[in-house]
């Protein structure tokens, strides 16, 4: 008996450490698999414009399909645009409808290759591009006249620029195989840098900022690609059946009549060998200056825009998809608010607009907290249906505003841009649907 | 023996289940997670510029954590550096416990003090800085500190546990004041408050922890570390992507940020901080970190540097060529660091970059670097003895 316990304290142990050491290393950033931007933004007459920078990790070229989402609301009835944010009015006279587009393009990374545009400008190979203008990158091993060590080369590459001036929406790029289907390859990682001038170039800026975040990466999980256009990301893994051992399953029901299935979850028709990629989190967790509080060190009030996109993404049908999230706020009394808000595709907000459009009297405004900083917990309300997870990932901007500014109009002084922390997984997958190639 | 199988039995389920439970966390989205031990590798409060510290506690339990300041500033800041003016690698610690779910800041220069009666904030008062429930109290940092800050999940009584409770961010801030009495004031005017961000690392705990005062981070099981490891690794190789460093020639002016004027050039900052530390003995340890360097065209280049107990350089004092937008013959670079062999210690760093504008100013934007696998030899910290 004494035995037998032990045996079965020191499997314990074993199975404990080794599946504690299988687990992610220091929780900073990785190359992935799939790598999401989830704020993008060009407003050329303002001098925002962002840059995209890639880069490929292994030795091997690494082939690439991504996608642009246009969430720019569209101006009906009337000119001018719908763009909006901190520091940006919409001009639009109309009225501003829901827009969602996608266009896809495919691009190859030679080995340890760091790239990087302007999306507002695209990229091409540097042969058709005039090498004297510095303001466009363009791919250097071009296959023609240039190629790398190796031989690789970035042919059959080509970025083209966002649809339109005045664009806000984000980047998805997915590791492919030459003839289009999903790899396993964690080896992508990339950065966006949001520059800010006061004046479009040519015309020299009287002011500059700039700020950057990681792309969100999805690791994918090796031997579990089906490589077909279902990319299940996250979700309850199969498990065996007690005595029929080769058969997989996801509850009693999947295994022969008397059998228990080591695992109890709901299938997913659409994941039918369990998850292709990790999972997006359960909650995301902001640290934030609330609006309007003063930052000590630059007596300038601060003001924190987020942007949320859901990790479900339907290229295939074009279908928007619609989360609600529930936002909790802890305040540094550990005094607690919540309020929740439908997102639809993306979704980019001042936080003091969140719960109302009356700043000063939001639940992230610091009058109405009382302290300077706060954690909000953000969490996608999952639904009855088992075909998809209502899981988000984001990113933050922090803005230091002029003195004289109102909690709804920032003079924006500079800008600080930082990933969300996350926790947890949940026993959903989200997918992200591709068209046939 | 009937009994004794049904409680074989019972342990294999129970086993099973904690596999189940486990397996499912085993990662996630790669931006950041909580962890037990926080990496803070760049904190400045040196006159021109300050940091706000937050940390909170992603829990509903209270949460302690004892901090440890590294102040890596010369003995004479003003001089430059030599035999007789070595960094002081100077260390402070502090505790700070966390309600449920609470978030906290400080100032690095002002520390935070416990005082129930800071003034809250509302519509028309500014300072509010101390509201909330003071986190313990928090040494201010002195007018030229340059170093880091490292934060780890203990219990009430001071032991450390693999908690995973605590996350942070770091904000540098231009300041409109002068930290240091008589010292200079922010260089430009036009970059007050201009502000860069970075998240902590955070180490993850694993369930070995034996609570003693020798953290053991990754490796197998040795003399100090007879349980294995007590946390996640440090990572094998850091990759960084980032723009040749410096100005360009005049034939070289596709080196910069291309949003900005041709003559603005881009510098950066590795802040390399060694993840072995002894804080009982106050010796600093030494790593010899590698770097090998991928142009556009694929071209690969090499270098080493040694950083004794915290490193905050700019890539041209790295290597005058290799980052050089001249000699590199690139606007990007891939860049992967690792320490030169299994006995160095491993390392973590945060990237800044500085885009300048000549006649205008600098914009600043921190950032993390990536990490690929992780080390296979143990990074121990040591921490003091408790009472």
């Amino acid at each position: 008996m004494r035995l037998g316990r032990s045996v079965a304290a020191v499997a314990a142990g074993v199975l404990l450490v080794g599946v504690s050491l299988s687990r992610a290393e220091i929780s900073s950033d990785r190359p992935a698999a799939i790598v999401t931007f989830p704020k993008l933004i060009v407003d050329l007459n303002r001098g925002i414009d962002t840059m995209v920078r890639l880069s490929n990790t292994s030795q091997s070229p690494l082939r690439l399909h991504c996608f642009w989402v246009d969430a720019t609301p569209r101006c009906d009835n009337g000119p001018g645009s719908c763009i909006s944010g901190i520091g940006i009015a919409p001009t639009c006279a109309g009225t501003c409808v829901d827009n969602w587009t996608e266009t896809d393009f495919r691009l190859t990374l030679t080995g340890n290759q760091p790239i990087g545009w302007r999306i507002s400008q695209g990229m091409r190979d540097c042969l058709s591009t005039s090498q004297t203008d510095p303001s466009q990158p363009c791919f250097p091993l071009d296959g023609v006249t240039r190629i790398g060590p190796g031989g690789q080369s970035n042919a059959v590459s080509r970025i083209p620029p966002v649809p339109h001036d005045e664009f806000v929406g984000y980047l998805q790029c997915i590791a492919i195989d030459d003839n289009g289907a999903p790899v396993e390859r964690n080896d992508l990682q990339g950065e966006a840098l949001i520059t800010r001038t006061d004046t479009p170039l040519p015309l020299p800026p009287a002011a500059i900022d700039v700020d950057s975040y990681n792309g969100v990466g999805l690791s994918a999980i090796p031997g579990t690609n089906d490589f077909d256009g279902n990319l299940c990301l996250g979700g309850c893994s199969p498990g065996k059946c007690s005595v029929t051992k080769s058969q997989s399953c996801f509850s009693d029901g999947d295994c022969p009549a008397g059998e228990r299935c080591s695992v109890q979850c709901q299938s997913n028709p659409s994941c039918p060998r369990g998850p292709e990629y990790d999972g997006c989190p359960n909650i995301l967790v902001l640290d934030h200056f609330f609006d309007g509080g003063v930052d000590p060190v630059s007596d300038l009030p601060v003001v924190t825009d987020l942007t949320l996109v859901p990790c479900t993404q339907d290229y295939l049908r074009q279908n928007p998809e619609k989360v609600t999230v529930q936002f909790l706020v802890f305040n540094e009394f550990e005094q607690r608010f919540s309020t929740s808000r439908p997102v639809t595709c993306f979704k980019e907000f001042q936080l003091s607009n969140i719960d109302t459009s009356f700043n000063e009297n939001s639940i992230f405004s610091a009058a109405v907290n009382g302290t300077l900083t706060g954690q909000t917990r953000i969490r996608g309300v999952a639904d009855d249906k088992s075909t998809h997870g209502q899981a988000l990932m984001g990113v933050a901007q922090e803005y230091r505003c002029a003195p004289t500014s109102t909690l709804d109009n920032c003079g924006i002084v500079s800008t600080a841009a930082f990933n969300l922390h996350s926790q947890g997984r949940r026993p959903q997958a989200d997918l992200l649907l591709l068209a046939p190639e | 023996m009937g009994r004794e199988r049904g409680m074989q039995g019972a342990w294999l389920w129970a086993l099973l289940a904690v596999a189940v439970a486990i397996s499912p966390a085993f990662a996630e989205v790669t931006t950041e997670r909580p962890g037990s031990i926080l990496f803070f590798p760049k904190v400045i409060a040196s006159g021109t510029r300050d940091t706000i510290i937050q940390i909170s506690n992603v829990s509903n339990s209270m949460v302690h954590a004892h901090c440890f300041y590294v102040n890596a500033a010369l003995e004479f800041p003003g001089e430059p550096p030599g035999l007789n003016n070595q960094p002081r690698w100077q260390e402070v610690d502090f505790d700070i416990w966390l309600t449920k779910q609470q978030p906290t800041h400080w100032v690095v220069s002002q520390g935070r003090r416990v005082y129930p009666l800071d003034p809250q904030c509302f519509p028309g008062v500014g300072e509010c800085n101390d509201a909330g429930l003071d986190p313990g109290r928090v040494p201010p940092m002195p007018p030229d500190f340059v170093g880091e800050l490292k934060c780890i999940e203990v219990d009430s009584s001071g032991a450390p546990i693999s908690g995973n409770h605590l996350k942070g961010e770091a904000t540098l801030v231009v300041t409109t004041k002068d930290t240091a009495p008589g010292g200079p004031l922010a260089q430009d005017p036009d970059d007050v408050g201009d502000a860069s961000k970075y998240s902590a690392l955070a180490v993850v705990g694993l369930d070995s922890n034996d609570a003693n005062n020798i953290l053991c981070l990754g490796g197998g099981v040795s003399g100090d570390c007879p349980n294995g490891a007590e946390y996640n690794a440090c990572p094998q190789t850091t990759v960084l992507d980032t723009f040749a460093s410096g100005p360009a020639t005049p034939l070289q002016l596709s080196a910069s940020n291309p949003q900005l004027p041709l003559d603005s050039f881009v510098s950066t900052e590795l802040t390399i901080v060694p993840c072995e530390e002894d804080f009982e003995n106050q010796s600093p340890a030494t790593v010899v970190v590698q770097f090998k360097v991928t142009n556009e065209f694929e071209e690969p280049f090499s270098t080493s540097i040694s950083v004794t107990c915290w490193g905050n350089l700019e890539l041209n004092d790295i290597n005058r060529i290799i980052f050089n937008p001249a000699t590199a013959g690139s606007r990007l670079l891939q860049t992967r660091l690792q320490p030169a062999t299994d006995a160095d210690p491993g390392i973590v760093v945060i990237a800044e970059e500085f885009h300048h504008v000549p006649g205008l100013g600098t914009a600043r934007a921190a950032y993390n670097a990536h990490t690929i696998g992780e080390r296979s030899t143990a990074d121990v910290i040591t921490i003091p003895e408790g009472p």
